[in-house]
């Protein structure tokens, strides 16, 4: 993004900075509701930061890429896995593959190796950072991925992907284009009710959503 | 502007400091009583309650040592000392050219540690567990302390508390950033355990199973018991103004002109007014942790102290 001036560049990487800091809170916590709470609070930061470019620029299908994304993440998407954690009766994450001190040090771990790669392409500073915190937030969703058993963390982590994502291509070329963005939105939408039902038939074939019990053989 | 003036008002910040200390303990038992649906006491009756122990007569445990009986005095001391290496209203502060924010950090471990002997002196099991339990706690939470106040410093390029709040009061909206939001959340995860509140600590209990703080004063009675809790409040009003001061660092006066001076006591007061409402919040709205979550709730506040530091230091990502 070159050439921005004013408050934009400020605002977004505020904006942004809050959303690593609740990609680290998914990570932290130990109740699912509040993994839920901390992903719909990141897509919100980070609906209000595309606002924020949409509204500078102005273009309007970014400012209405940011309502929807507001709209569908922030709200819809975590009002969905509430639904599904009150249908299996799963609230906590019980004994995660990675424990919990030594998952918030990975993920700073993970940040400073993210910086590290963006580094030697870092040509203009606000999108370099922009990149370099997209893919922080890309790894953290992986880690929370790798780091958890509950099929409902897991889905989380995958969302914190697509979120890191998101971030990476605001900052780096404004958003993607439109249609774009609009298949994203609906991919997520398919790829969120499908693990849904997946985390139904795990709790009703094995009494539990650990995916570690998936290695088991089931007849 | 002339000297004179500025070290008179310089010197006035802490003795302020000690005035508003059971206020501000007053005020944040009374909005939690309040968004608990009670009536609550007066926001005045820590003073009520300082004036009554300072009169009563001391009792001491027959296997008390003098360490006991100083533990209170060194506490008060080294806390109230505390107050004059922070900026309070301007940005300059007493002491600060004895001391930068890392004697800070250790005139605050002093009472913490002569507390814990006291707690071990009376005798008493309560006393032993609560200091054991306040050493762990105070281990987790130092190092996410010194990474905050390093945070903040690497801003301003000095480890002094005036000159970092200095700079960042100079520099306006533009210290808005990244680093300033991780720093103050980190640091308000450290005042929590620092300070004894919910959800490490319950100020307010005396159940045995839960209490850290209460326990090590739970032997002490009259002007010690009056020192030590006129302590711990001055305590919480440090770290709120540590919160306002380095965090929220608009509004603070340079000098010592009347207008300057008026609008930063307003600032101040305003901030610290917010701080106090957010805590109570947070307070009322969060359950107490397992003693042992206590190290994890403190990971945190390090990884995000650390990321700050990082954001705003070292590497320079500006996140």
């Amino acid at each position: 993004m070159i050439g921005v001036q004013g408050w934009l560049p400020q605002a977004v990487s505020f904006l942004t900075a809050l959303a690593l800091v609740s990609a680290f809170a998914a990570l932290s916590f130990r109740t699912l509701h509040l993994v839920v709470r901390a992903y719909a609070a990141q897509s919100v930061l980070l609906g209000l930061a595309a606002l924020a470019v949409g509204l500078h620029k102005p273009a309007w299908h970014i400012t209405a890429l940011a309502l929807l994304t507001i709209g569908f993440k922030g709200f819809g998407i975590p009002w969905f896995l509430f639904k599904v954690m009150e249908d299996v009766k799963i609230r906590r994450e019980a004994a995660p593959f990675i424990g919990y001190p030594a998952s918030l040090l990975g993920g700073v771990g993970l940040t400073l190796v993210s910086y590290a790669a963006v580094r030697p392409v870092m040509t203009d500073s606000f999108a370099g950072r922009g990149l370099a915190l997209g893919l922080t937030i890309m790894l953290l969703g992986l880690w929370l991925m790798v780091g958890r058993k509950k099929a409902v963390t897991q889905v989380v982590g995958l969302l914190i992907v697509d979120n890191g994502l998101f971030v990476a291509a605001l900052s780096t070329s404004f958003s993607m284009p439109m249609i774009v963005e609009l298949g994203l939105l609906f991919d997520l939408l398919v790829g969120v009710t499908v693990l849904g039902l997946l985390i139904f038939r795990i709790q009703s074939t094995f009494a539990s959503i650990d995916t570690d019990r998936l290695t088991r053989l089931r007849g | 502007m002339n000297g004179c003036a500025m070290t008179a008002a310089c010197w006035f910040q802490p003795l302020l400091l000690l005035l508003l200390a059971p206020l501000i303990q007053g005020c944040a038992r009374k909005l939690k009583a309040c968004l608990q649906n009670r009536t609550g006491a007066s926001v005045l009756q820590p003073y009520w309650d300082l004036l009554k122990n300072l009169r009563k007569e001391e009792v001491l445990s027959e296997t008390a040592s003098p360490v006991m009986r100083a533990a209170p005095y060194a506490a008060f001391s080294a806390t109230f000392l505390a107050c004059f290496l922070v900026p309070v209203l301007f940005t300059a502060s007493p002491l600060g050219f004895a001391g930068d924010m890392i004697a800070l950090v250790y005139l605050l471990a002093l009472p913490r540690f002569f507390m814990a002997l006291a707690g071990l002196d009376a005798g008493s099991a309560f006393g032993g567990m609560g200091s054991s339990r306040e050493m762990m706690i105070s281990s987790a939470a130092e190092p996410a302390l010194v990474m905050v106040l390093f945070s903040a410093a690497v801003r301003a390029g000095s480890t002094g508390a005036s000159e970092t709040a200095a700079a960042l009061a100079a520099g306006g909206p533009s210290v808005l950033g990244p680093g300033l939001a991780l720093g103050f959340i980190a640091l308000f995860l450290v005042a929590l355990a620092e300070c004894g509140r919910l959800p490490v600590d319950n100020p307010a209990t005396h159940l045995e199973l839960t209490m850290v703080h209460e326990a090590m004063i739970l032997e002490h009675s009259g002007r010690s018991l009056a020192l030590l809790e006129l302590a711990s409040s001055l305590k919480l009003t440090l770290f709120l103004t540590l919160l306002a001061n380095l965090f929220i660092p608009w509004g603070m006066a340079g000098g010592t002109e009347p207008g300057a001076a008026a609008l930063s006591a307003v600032a101040f007061l305003l901030k610290l007014g917010a701080l106090v409402v957010t805590l109570s919040v947070v307070e009322t709205s969060t359950a107490k942790l397992r003693l042992f979550r206590v190290p994890d709730f403190l990971g945190i506040a390090f990884v995000l102290a650390l990321l700050g530091l990082l954001s705003e230091g070292i590497l320079r990502l500006g996140l």
